[in-house]
């Protein structure tokens, strides 16, 4: 099934804990892992984008903005989440730089079902080029559980270049947690391509200011 | 001796010369008389000469008392009133041909009164001819014209059988839409191919042309060729025949079946077909279609030409047809090569990251696409195209093709545009058409608008079907300049209208009666 050999898979990630544990930082150290590809055309073969969500959240402090309708806005302030309503979206007047700015300030975006079907035409394609297009959240479920939700999942998108990178977990997890979002990001990567393994050329694990360890 | 002289006066001293009035005496009778080159008096030539000998006193003509027209030989039947311009016209051509043999010519004509129901017709003519040497004499000579009753050929098929036709040609499209019919509809208008038609009705999958001639048939069958990807087979059937004189009564039937393959469409190649097309598609979209269809590979922007022929040869059905299209809306466009321009068309690859409008709200799915609408669309635009992701195929070479090739999720066909009800300041004609029971089905009518909706919004998009076709101006448009701004749905330039010919009260009452005969044929 899986050519990824769980021996080397764990024995880099170890090795990655030590490393960090050896030299300490004064934040929490991301771990990333890298992906090459082979055997694929950017302009000939189809794009592929994917998300999966993974069974530990890899980034906990990640930022996310709540654009949304009156009720969500009202829970967002709840949580103390960011948020923005429709007249604040419509100040910014599709101005690039301004979403530019409100991308780049943000990690992910909610959006309530009404203001997600007007994003497209007040923010213009801003924040979709930056791979940031609003997850969309209605109001049966949780707001809370929705934020962990999305700072679970992970997103696969190849573009023009053959190779792509995602955050798996952090220096803070535990060896047998970072295992397996690996396992489950690498797995829902290999579905994703046509040719399966034989698109696949290199597996790299890295944490921020770490060694690079390859996987496969 | 001279009659006419005078002698000079005898007191008068000026000399006044010498007048004579040259006289001759008739040959004939001895009066004195002008001279002329006969050297005969006018009694005694009219006498001698008659200048009308020859010309016939009695003629017939044919009347029909049904449309109160008379018959100009062979078989065209022309309208007059009593005692009209026309009808003296009708009776004169009667008379051409002997006035001619004889060398009379004819100045004046007029008519002789007789009775409203009589059978006669009095002329009084006022012939010339030259007789002897240059003289020209001049007489009236009266002709009577009996008139004889006989039913014109429409009035006595429209007595004998009001649905008599000679020819149909039965044109037949075996899609679910109409939109071709609308289409050829305006052409047949345009060109004056169905003027001819003894009616036209509206049949299951196609429309029914009935004639009174073969060559009219023959002649709509040709034009239909030119303009559209046809197959044609024809069939006569033996009505009635006269073993003495060889004569035999057909009814011709030709069977016009049109491809089915329409614009928009989205075709799945066999592989061979693929191979034989120079490795076209295998996933191409029908862009136009004349007497040849024009096939779009959208991955690619190359378009090959397939006649009808070899149409035949492979043919291949539509996979999914433009009822089936399913609006998405552009997230992202990327632009991967510069604007051309094919055929007169202009396409740019882009790649395009879409999501189903109806998937906005529900849940996250997004597709990246190519398509070759790179030059139209923008981030925010709504477009519409075939869901090739969620679509359920009932097509073998399309199973096939999606096995072998990773196919796009989805195929961009066109950009679209609000819908709002709105008047239009043009207007098209329509053919008149009866509907057969079998279409009175519940909905169906409904579905007629809406096809012939979705005809004038496509013309309104897309100009190049609509230099083939006449726009009018419609008269009852009132501006709406309201709704009118920052509208950027594409119209129709007022330049390109054409006006519409309205009768003036004269000739309304006049074509209230043609409608009236025509009614009568029909019914």
């Amino acid at each position: 099934m899986s050519k990824l050999q769980s021996d080397a898979l764990r024995e880099a990630i170890s090795q990655i804990a030590n490393d960090s544990r050896e030299k300490q930082r004064k934040f929490v150290e991301t771990i990333e892992l890298q992906i090459g590809l082979k055997n694929y055309d950017p302009q000939k073969d189809k794009r592929f984008s994917g998300s999966v969500k993974l069974p530990h959240i890899p980034r906990p402090k990640l930022k996310v903005c709540m654009l949304g309708d009156a009720q969500h806005v009202e829970e967002a302030e709840k949580m103390g989440l960011d948020y923005m309503d429709v007249e604040a979206l419509k100040k910014m007047n599709k101005n690039k730089k301004l979403v530019k700015k409100l991308a780049k300030k943000y990690h992910a975006f909610l959006a309530s079902e009404a203001i997600i079907k007007q994003i497209p035409r007040l923010l213009g394609p801003g924040l979709n080029k930056a791979g940031k297009f609003p997850t969309l959240v209605t109001h049966q479920e949780s707001l809370e559980s929705k934020v962990n939700e999305t700072k679970a999942t992970v997103k696969f998108q190849l573009k023009k270049v053959l190779c792509m990178g995602v955050a798996v977990g952090n220096c803070a997890m535990e060896e047998k947690q970072i295992f397996q979002n690996v396992q489950m990001s690498v797995n829902f990567l290999v579905s994703l391509l046509k040719k399966n393994w034989q698109n696949v050329r290199c597996l790299y694990l890295k944490s921020t200011m770490g060694k690079v360890y390859r996987v496969f | 001796m001279l009659p006419g002289s005078a002698a000079p006066a005898a007191g008068s001293g000026m000399f006044v010369p010498t007048q004579t009035v040259g006289t001759v005496l008739c040959c004939i009778c001895g009066v004195a008389m002008q001279p002329n080159p006969a050297n005969m008096c006018a009694r005694c030539i009219r006498a001698r000469v008659d200048i009308t000998e020859g010309v016939p006193r009695h003629a017939a003509v044919v009347y029909c008392p049904d449309c109160t027209s008379y018959l100009q030989p062979p078989r065209s039947w022309l309208r007059a009133g009593p005692e009209s311009p026309e009808l003296m016209q009708i009776l004169l051509r009667r008379l051409n041909r002997p006035l001619a043999r004889l060398r009379v010519s004819l100045s004046a004509a007029e008519f002789v009164f007789s009775e409203p129901h009589s059978k006669r017709l009095r002329l009084k003519l006022r012939l010339r001819r030259e007789v002897f040497n240059a003289v020209v004499l001049e007489q009236t000579h009266p002709v009577e014209f009996t008139v004889h009753d006989r039913l014109c050929d429409a009035c006595a098929r429209a007595q004998s059988n009001p649905d008599q036709w000679v020819a149909v040609v039965q044109l037949r499209q075996h899609v679910p839409h109409r939109r071709t019919f609308l289409y050829l509809e305006q052409l047949l208008l345009k060109h004056g191919q169905a003027s001819l038609a003894l009616r036209v009705a509206a049949a299951p999958g196609g429309l029914d042309f009935f004639f009174g001639s073969r060559s009219h048939a023959a002649r709509l069958v040709d034009f239909l060729a030119t303009v559209a990807p046809v197959q044609t087979q024809t069939a006569k059937q033996l009505v009635s025949h006269d073993t003495k004189s060889n004569v035999y009564n057909y009814k011709h039937t030709f069977s016009v079946e049109i491809c089915p393959i329409c614009r928009e469409d989205l075709i799945a190649l066999s592989p061979q077909v693929s191979r034989d097309l120079g490795g076209l598609g295998p996933i191409v979209l029908c862009i136009k279609v004349t007497n040849a269809i024009a096939l779009l590979d959208p991955l690619t922007l190359r378009v090959h030409h397939l006649e009808e022929k070899k149409y035949r040869v492979y043919n291949f059905k539509a996979a999914l047809t433009s009822k089936q299209l399913v609006e998405y809306i552009v997230l992202d466009i990327e632009h991967e090569s510069p604007e051309i321009t094919i055929d007169g068309s202009r396409y740019q690859l882009a790649y395009a990251q879409v999501a189903r409008v109806s998937d906005f709200g529900k849940n996250d799915t997004m597709f990246t696409v190519r398509t070759h609408l790179g030059h139209l669309l923008n981030p925010g635009d709504l477009a519409l195209g075939y869901d090739l992701y969620g679509a359920n195929l009932n097509d073998d070479d399309m199973d096939t093709a999606m096995m072998r090739h990773s196919l796009p999720e989805v195929i961009l066909v066109k950009k679209s545009f609000a819908k709002r009800p709105r008047t239009r300041r043009w207007k098209l004609k329509r053919l008149p058409m009866e509907e057969d029971a079998v279409n009175k089905a519940k909905g169906e009518l409904e579905k007629r608008a809406d096809e012939y909706e979705e005809f004038l919004r496509d013309l309104e998009h897309n100009s190049d079907i609509r230099f083939q076709i006449d726009l009018y101006k419609d008269e009852d448009y009132r501006s709406e300049m309201a709704s009118t701004i920052g509208d950027d749905v594409p119209t129709v330039p007022i330049e390109e209208l054409i006006e519409d010919l309205s009768l003036g009260d004269d000739e309304e009452e006049d074509e209230g009666g043609e409608g009236n005969q025509h009614a009568v044929m029909v019914g």
